[in-house]
């Protein structure tokens, strides 16, 4: 029995140091050079400098795609673009119904431009924080400039969010190597505190880039100013310097990769490039402007000869008695395909800080506004005589400045929500007629696309508040 | 005697590695062992026994002579130093106290006896040799030392094999009847008796499965008795030996279902050109083998028991000899490539409660196929020939096109319904037509000619097997006279390679080759090549319209040929040029007898090049057609698949325990590495008459090196009790690259076998001969790949400060908390023997839950530009009911008539989705709990009303259900095969084989069809059309099919030997063959097996254009000599 014993004994002693040997070694085995991860990034080539530049610099096409998605969404749904054949917001929003509203469905649940835009700005958003996460691991301090820049641009996407659309947005928590969150819906207020410690975040590290500091300065003063905080974002931006901004630029000219991902973000430049006359796409030359939309619009233009530096436009003709507006006025800011816009500037600096004196009765917060016309020749311009004048003048200003920049349908809802305006004072309102039938514009509240309402999200349920 | 010369002389240097094992692993074990071929008594020289040999042999063992010079090292190193010099095979008790005395000695030119004497002197030890002279003994000097009692004892040695197969047979009980000496057959099928008392003895050796063979012998005081027992072959299931992942096992050990599939006897009576077409003529219950279509090199599909993965793969894991093969990834499988004459058995291996120690995707099955690899004796040649003649069958729903004019365009439009209903035209006119046989083709008759010569043979210690193998096959589809004539007229002028239907042309080589340079050393070494050669040019063309009109119409035939106006002509060439090898080598080694050692190793490598060229030529009306700009694509596909798999088993000697206590533990472990890469380059706008890649405009483009890596290490034991009882008792670990947690990678199971009419309490009875009950559970799983888990990225470039830079792009969002997906099945069945063995029945219940199944659950959007991510979330369940059964209706010196039966009842759900996991997907896709995966989903028309009275049925005018609604099963529920098998005089051998089955399968073929393109078609279809044209419905046409398919059938005739034996053959036979040759069925289109694609469970029905598996009528003339 007892050579039994031992023999079992041996035996499971033997097969028990086998199993360990292998056990411990099988780590090493299976670690593989060239992992299924991707189509053709080396999962190791993330953890590198070039590596996670790279996830920096599609972080920067995301955010090229989401300013222009969403400038060209804002300008359909504020006074900034009008759609030929089609009226703007059918054209955007599907087949209108008896009662069109913004928000209005397909009946299919989709909204592809809309969604565009949100989906960029999310984009955006995550692929910030993965750029942020690989620049961190390299742990060197010559990156900072970077790690502001992940900050910054994840702080502007939340900033356009919270501005653009109806309180409630979600923010998924996706980060590398984490399990994903599903996010819950944000009051605005919330998304610009987010925002604002995105920015906080990106001017603590120290580095000596200003372009990525002045985009975190004026992102975080934009977030102040749809707070209401006026003069700290007044403030943040004191020290701009007329040569600091942030600028996005863009090219169509050349295609160095047909298969690359960021052709999304080309094209949607492209988008606005076309706007252009003499385009050769066919798909946007119906963007057109239209003076004083919906009875409540900007008078963008007065003719030809006159127009705004700010604002080139090119106006023809068209013979077509099916249209409502024979005029055709056509943008020509984005001339071409070769772009090139500030997403923070000076000027914007300047906007803030007008915009803060007047908030306190400054009778000189006219200067900056004019500091800023000098700087393409504009003549001075004088201080209105009431508030509401007042108020009017310089949204007009920052309407010009910024036009098709995704910031006018931001500047319709604060002067709703902080000037105390009527939405039906302020937001194209009225009929408008398309194939001979008259619809009516309604209020203007961006909902969050319904993909995110009904996707797999089980702990959103869409708008917290419709509050313009 | 020259065998055994030969066989003698590689029992070479076989100690060391004994002992290095026995140290390792059973350092304790009984190391006797005696082989002898005849009982005579050996001699006694000096204290050592030499058996009675021939001179030679004599010669051969005893003079050589060796030289040692040993100084103060043990009598064991001295015993193996001798055995190491001579090459002499020496068995020693490692137990024995002497072997572990220091001694010294001088050895020089001694023979090996003497040697042995040398070391031996004084240490009450004895060597005796055996009269083969193949193994030495050293063992206790008894008949010097011992009492009185061990005096007139001697022992009793032997080995077990199978009659039929040669193969040593493990586990069979060995008992002197009327005493307590017993003992249980080694892995090697050796036995040792020892201390028989001398005098005449009744020998029992029993083993489940086989009839107890009884053997008389006689015992003499220091003898060794040799019985070497052949066990005939038994029609009981159970004595057959299959293939597990710890090596072969008695399949009474294995508490599960596991089928074998004979490669010959499916070969002999049903055509098969591939692996697939012979599991699929196996018709195995449980197992489904579809086709994606009928043309040359589709692919084929194989499904195990259902699906259970939503998201992942549910194709089974493939072997062959020992290594894994990619045998499902790649479409058309090069699984394909293999010749059929190749194969010699196809084990099948279902569900985890069998497949878990095959790790990780073992979850759907596990494939085993092994080659061919000779058996000993003169080289035997077999020549196969076939020439096949195969047609499609069935009639395609007719094509509908309604025609019309409209006052703002000249000549017919095309004028559907809706078309009337929205005022765009007037219907004049409804054409209709075959699609297949006036459209875009003509289906004329395939052709297939295949050739194979396989020859092996060898020697005790060599043993070949070659096949080479070629196959050339042209597809059913042509294009068709009408088209050919339509490009004649506008005079292009394509060469006669264009509108050729797809062939597929294969050569193939397989050879093994298993080397036994010692008794105990077993090598095979397989190889096998493939090339492929795969053409699918054609003709397309868009035409302009009629000349003068503005139509532009595909379908119209119902005109004269010169009406046909410009046009542009694409003549494509895709040609797919595949290499494949498969290097595989398995190693056994037995140390000792009751310990075997397997090792794998190989390589499976495939090389696809597949080329897209499409030449555009326009055609006016008036002139001669020109050449435009083409477009051309290269793809390179190359995978490599790498197997390491290790094996130790043993089987412990418990002494008198042996009777009615085994064990047999086995410790593992495996290897895998999969590469892939993929290049590919796609280019448009190439020059007229360049033809080559690098001119044009570049459109796409990839690059893509993958790489993944499994290991794991198992322990598994088979425990016997009283030989009647079997549990089966492993678990193992796994991990690889793309699982981020081995200890969720931990796969236990067990089970159990008893053969319950072995018990005293079963009366022994002719109606059941043997009735074995077993059960299983066993853990699988499926692992996520890696970009599932860390999110998936690639190169991309942005422009960034006036400058293009380099990028990388999140494209997925990973998980990192993804687990594999888990299986865990549940099987319980029986094997019974009835009616004195003439009737074999096999019946097996499956449930199998997978947990933790893997969604691509899509995501919010305000995850980012990603649109779904896998998460653990769901739960499916699988049952299967497989019952099999084959009886020998008439068994008698003439007449043969086997009857086969099986049945596979299976039912699939989705038991849940998980929490915040809405239903998704439509028709068969839709995921639901509660439904099975590959359900039909769709709306149905719940009435219609024709309101305005026009006679056309508006989208207004139906009232549909309101959501999709589950219409019923696209898998089958219930399959049912029967065969039959009829031998005459050994000489004439008739065979067939039905199959029926039941699903819901969606007809798409309706569609164009008559409810949609005319307005006198009855309401009823003209509101399924229109249902189905509204938008966002799309929903499937289709209902429960029912399909009898008499799927093969073969009659032949074998040359009687004695014609044979005058020239010299082995074997003629001449066989007529055919499969699909008849098909009853409901269901409206021409096949509904067409166009299955299972990767997910998706049955897409007829399509219309796609051709079914032929109707094949095959001559086949076999050869042996």
């Amino acid at each position: 029995m007892n050579k039994i014993l031992r023999s079992v004994t041996m035996m499971v002693g033997a097969f028990g140091l086998i199993a360990i040997v292998s056990a411990c070694s099988l780590d090493s085995i299976v670690k593989v050079d060239k992992p299924q991860v991707g189509e053709d990034v080396d999962f190791d080539y993330l953890d590198t400098r070039p590596g996670a530049l790279g996830l920096l610099y599609s972080t920067i096409g995301s955010l090229q795609s989401a300013v222009s998605s969403v400038s060209k969404e804002v300008g359909n749904i504020s006074d900034e673009l009008t759609a030929r054949p089609h009226n703007s917001f059918e054209s955007v929003y599907g087949a209108p119904g008896p009662d069109t509203r913004l928000e209005t469905d397909n009946g299919a649940g989709v909204h592809g431009v809309q969604l565009a835009a949100y989906r960029d700005l999310q984009t955006a958003r995550v692929r910030a924080g993965y750029a942020r996460y690989f620049l961190r691991r390299q742990s060197d301090s010559s990156l900072n400039y970077a790690i502001s820049a992940a900050y910054a641009f994840e702080g502007y996407a939340i900033t356009m969010l919270a501005e653009n659309l109806c309180s409630g947005v979600p923010l998924s928590d996706v980060r590398y190597g984490e399990k994903a969150v599903y996010g819950r819906a944000l009051p605005t207020d919330s998304l610009l505190v987010i925002a604002i410690s995105k920015f906080d975040s990106a001017l603590y590290l120290n580095h000596d880039s200003t372009r990525f500091k002045t985009l975190a300065k004026v992102g975080k003063a934009r977030a102040l100013m749809s707070l209401g905080r006026y003069s700290d974002a007044a403030m943040t931006v004191s020290d701009i310097q007329p040569t600091d901004n942030f600028s996005i630029h863009y090219t169509e000219t050349i295609t160095p990769d047909p298969n690359s991902p960021s052709q999304d973000a080309r094209d949607a430049f492209w988008t606005n490039a076309i706007l252009a006359p003499g385009s050769s796409s066919t798909l946007y030359q119906g963007h057109e402007i239209v003076n004083q939309e919906g009875g409540n619009g900007l008078l963008w233009f007065v003719n030809a000869r006159n127009l705004d530096p700010r604002l080139p436009v090119d106006v023809s003709i068209v013979d077509d008695t099916v249209y409502v507006f024979p005029t055709v006025v056509r943008q020509r800011k984005f001339a071409d395909g070769n772009i090139s816009f500030n997403l923070a500037s000076w000027i914007e600096a300047r906007m803030i800080a007008a915009e803060y004196l007047l908030s306190t009765s400054d009778p000189n917060w006219i200067d900056p506004i004019n500091e800023a016309r000098q700087t393409v020749g504009l003549s001075d311009t004088v201080s209105p005589a009431n508030a509401v004048q007042r108020q009017n003048l310089l949204f007009r200003e920052r309407a010009f400045w910024f036009y098709l920049h995704g910031t006018r349908l931001s500047d319709m809802r604060r002067l709703v929500r902080q000037y105390g305006r009527s939405v039906n004072s302020i937001y194209p309102v009225g009929s408008y007629t398309r194939s001979s039938q008259v619809y009516t514009y309604g209020d203007a509240t961006v909902f969050i696309p319904s993909q995110q309402e009904f996707s797999e999200n089980h702990v959103y349920a869409g708008c917290i508040n419709r509050n313009p | 005697m020259s065998g055994n010369n030969r066989k003698r002389d590689v029992f070479t240097s076989t100690i060391t590695g004994s002992c290095g094992l026995l140290l390792l692993v059973g350092g304790n074990l009984v190391a006797q062992q005696v082989s002898s071929v005849n009982t005579q008594e050996p001699t006694a020289v000096s204290g050592i026994t030499i058996g009675s040999l021939s001179n030679q042999e004599r010669k051969s063992v005893v003079q050589k002579t060796i030289s040692l010079s040993l100084k103060d090292t043990t009598l064991r190193h001295a015993i193996l130093a001798i055995a190491r010099e001579s090459g002499r095979q020496i068995t020693f008790d490692n137990e024995l106290p002497q072997l572990s005395e220091r001694i010294s000695a001088e050895i020089k030119n001694a023979k090996v006896m003497d040697a042995l004497a040398t070391v031996l002197k004084g240490k009450n030890l004895v060597a005796t040799i055996a009269n083969d002279g193949s193994t030495i003994v050293v063992r206790g000097n008894r008949p010097q030392g011992g009492t009185n009692d061990s005096k007139s004892k001697g022992q009793i040695s032997g080995k077990v094999i199978d009659s039929a197969s040669q193969a040593a047979i493990s586990g069979a009980t060995v008992v002197i009847v009327g005493t307590e000496i017993s003992t249980i057959t080694n892995l090697d099928g050796s036995f040792v008796l020892p201390n028989v008392p001398e005098g005449e003895h009744l020998v029992s050796i029993r083993l489940i499965g086989y009839k107890s063979q009884e053997i008389r012998g006689k015992v003499e005081a220091g003898k060794t008795l040799s019985l070497n027992v052949s066990f005939p072959s038994s029609a009981r299931l159970l004595s057959e030996v299959v293939t597990t992942a710890t090596g072969e096992q008695r399949r009474v050990e294995v508490a599960t279902d596991i089928v074998k599939i004979n490669a010959d006897q499916i070969r002999e009576r049903a055509p098969v050109r591939d692996i697939f077409d012979m599991i699929a003529a196996a018709q195995v219950p449980g197992i489904l083998v579809a086709r994606e279509s009928g043309d040359p090199g589709a692919a084929k599909r194989i499904r195990i028991r259902g699906i259970g993965s939503i998201s992942q793969s549910n194709d089974p894991v493939m072997i062959i000899d020992g290594v894994w093969v990619d045998g499902t990834t790649q479409r058309p499988s090069r699984i394909d490539d293999l010749d059929p004459a190749s194969i010699e058995k196809i084990e099948i291996i279902r569900g985890p409660s069998a497949a878990t120690l095959f790790g990780q995707d073992a979850s759907n099955g596990v494939i085993v196929i092994t080659t061919k690899r000779g058996q000993a004796g003169p080289t035997r040649w077999n020549l196969s020939y076939n020439r096949d003649w195969g047609q499609t069958y069935g009639r395609q729903p007719l094509f509908y096109k309604g025609l019309g004019t409209s006052p703002r365009q000249d000549g017919l439009i095309g004028c559907s319904n809706e078309d009337v209903l929205n005022y765009r035209c007037q219907q004049d006119t409804v054409l209709v037509f075959d699609p297949n046989n006036n459209l875009l083709s003509r289906e004329g008759v395939e052709t297939n000619n295949r050739f194979a010569l396989q020859m092996d043979g060898g020697s005790q210690s060599v043993t070949y097997s070659v096949t080479l193998a070629t196959r050339n096959t042209i597809g059913v589809r042509r294009v068709s006279d009408v088209d050919r004539i339509r490009h004649r007229v506008v005079g292009y002028n394509a060469s006669s390679e264009f509108g050729k239907p797809s062939a597929l042309r294969l050569n193939s080589i397989t050879t093994a080759v298993v080397l036994n340079p010692r008794e105990n050393l077993n090598i095979g070494l397989t190889f096998t090549g493939s090339q492929s050669d795969l053409k699918n040019n054609s003709l397309e063309h868009t035409w302009g319209g009629f000349k003068g009109g503005t139509w532009n119409n595909d379908f119209n035939i119902d005109t004269t040929f010169a009406d046909w106006g410009a046009g542009t002509i694409g003549a494509i060439e895709r040609p797919v040029k595949t290499n494949g090898t498969l290097i595989a080598s398995n190693i056994q080694y037995r140390p000792h007898s009751a310990v075997l050692i397997n090792a794998n190793v190989g390589a499976e490598k495939t090389s696809k090049n597949e080329s897209f060229y499409r030449r555009e030529t326009v055609c006016p009306i008036v002139g001669a057609c020109a050449d435009n700009l083409g477009m051309r694509a290269e793809t390179s596909d190359d995978r490599s698949v790498y197997t390491l798999r290790l094996n130790a088993s043993t089987s412990l000697n418990l002494g008198r325990f042996n009777r009615f206590f085994e064990i047999r533990p086995s410790v593992g472990g495996d290897y895998k590495k999969t590469d892939q890469h993929f290049i590919s380059l796609t280019k448009s706008d190439i020059p007229v008459g360049d033809r080559g890649i690098t001119g044009g405009r570049l459109t796409s483009s990839a690059n893509t090196l993958l790489e993944n890596a499994l290991a794991g290490w198992y322990l598994n034991s088979t425990i016997g009790l009283f030989q009647r009882v079997y549990f089966d008792v492993g678990i193992r670990q796994d991990i690889g690259s793309a699982i981020t947690s081995s200890k969720d990678a931990v796969y236990p199971k067990i089970g159990g076998s008893w053969l319950i009419s072995d018990e005293s309490f079963w009366r022994p009875n002719s109606f059941i001969t043997s009735l074995r009950l077993r059960s299983a559970i066993g853990h699988s799983a499926v692992q996520p790949d890696l970009g599932d888990i860390h999110g998936k990225f690639v190169n991309g470039v942005e422009y960034v400060d006036g400058n293009f830079v380099n990028s990388v792009d999140l494209r997925g969002v990973g998980n990192t908390v993804l687990r594999p997906e888990r299986a865990v099945e549940l099987e319980v069945g029986f094997d019974v023997d009835m009616l004195n063995d003439r009737l074999n029945m096999i019946a097996t219940y499956a449930h199998k839950k997978n947990r933790n199944t893997l969604v691509n659950k899509t995501v919010p959007p305000s995850f980012g530009s990603i649109d779904a991510r896998k998460e653990n979330v769901a739960q499916v369940r699988n049952r299967n009911v497989e019952i099999s059964a084959t009886g020998r209706a008439i068994e008698t010196r003439n007449l043969l008539l086997v009857l086969n039966y099986a049945l596979t009842l299976s039912d699939n759900k989705v038991i849940a989705l998980g929490d915040g996991v809405s239903p998704f997907g439509i028709q068969s896709s839709r995921i639901q709990a509660g439904y099975p995966i590959a359900g039909i989903w769709g709306r149905r028309v719940m009435g219609y009303i024709d309101e305005d009275d026009n006679g056309i049925i508006s989208g207004n005018e139906i009232i549909a259900s309101d959501s999709f609604v589950y219409i019923g099963w696209s898998q089958p529920r219930y399959r049912a095969s029967y065969g039959v098998s009829l031998t005459l005089n050994n000489q004439f051998v008739f065979d067939s084989r039905l199959a029926y089955q039941s699903r819901y399968v969606p007809n798409y073929s309706l569609n164009p069809g008559r409810g949609a393109e005319d307005i006198n078609a009855p309401l009823s279809e003209q509101a399924i059309a229109m249902l189905n044209r509204l938008p966002g419905i799309a929903s499937p046409v289709g209902g429960p099919v029912s399909d009898l398919r008499w799927n093969s059938a073969s009659i032949t005739y074998n040359l009687p030997r004695k014609l044979l034996q005058k020239f010299g053959g082995r074997s003629v036979s001449v066989s007529l063959q055919g499969s699909n040759l008849g098909l009853w069925t409901n269901y409206i289109g021409r096949d509904p097996s067409v166009n299955e694609d299972l990767l997910r469970g998706e049955v897409g029905g007829d399509n219309g254009l796609t051709p079914p598996a032929p109707r094949l009528y095959v001559l086949d003339f076999r050869v042996g000599f």
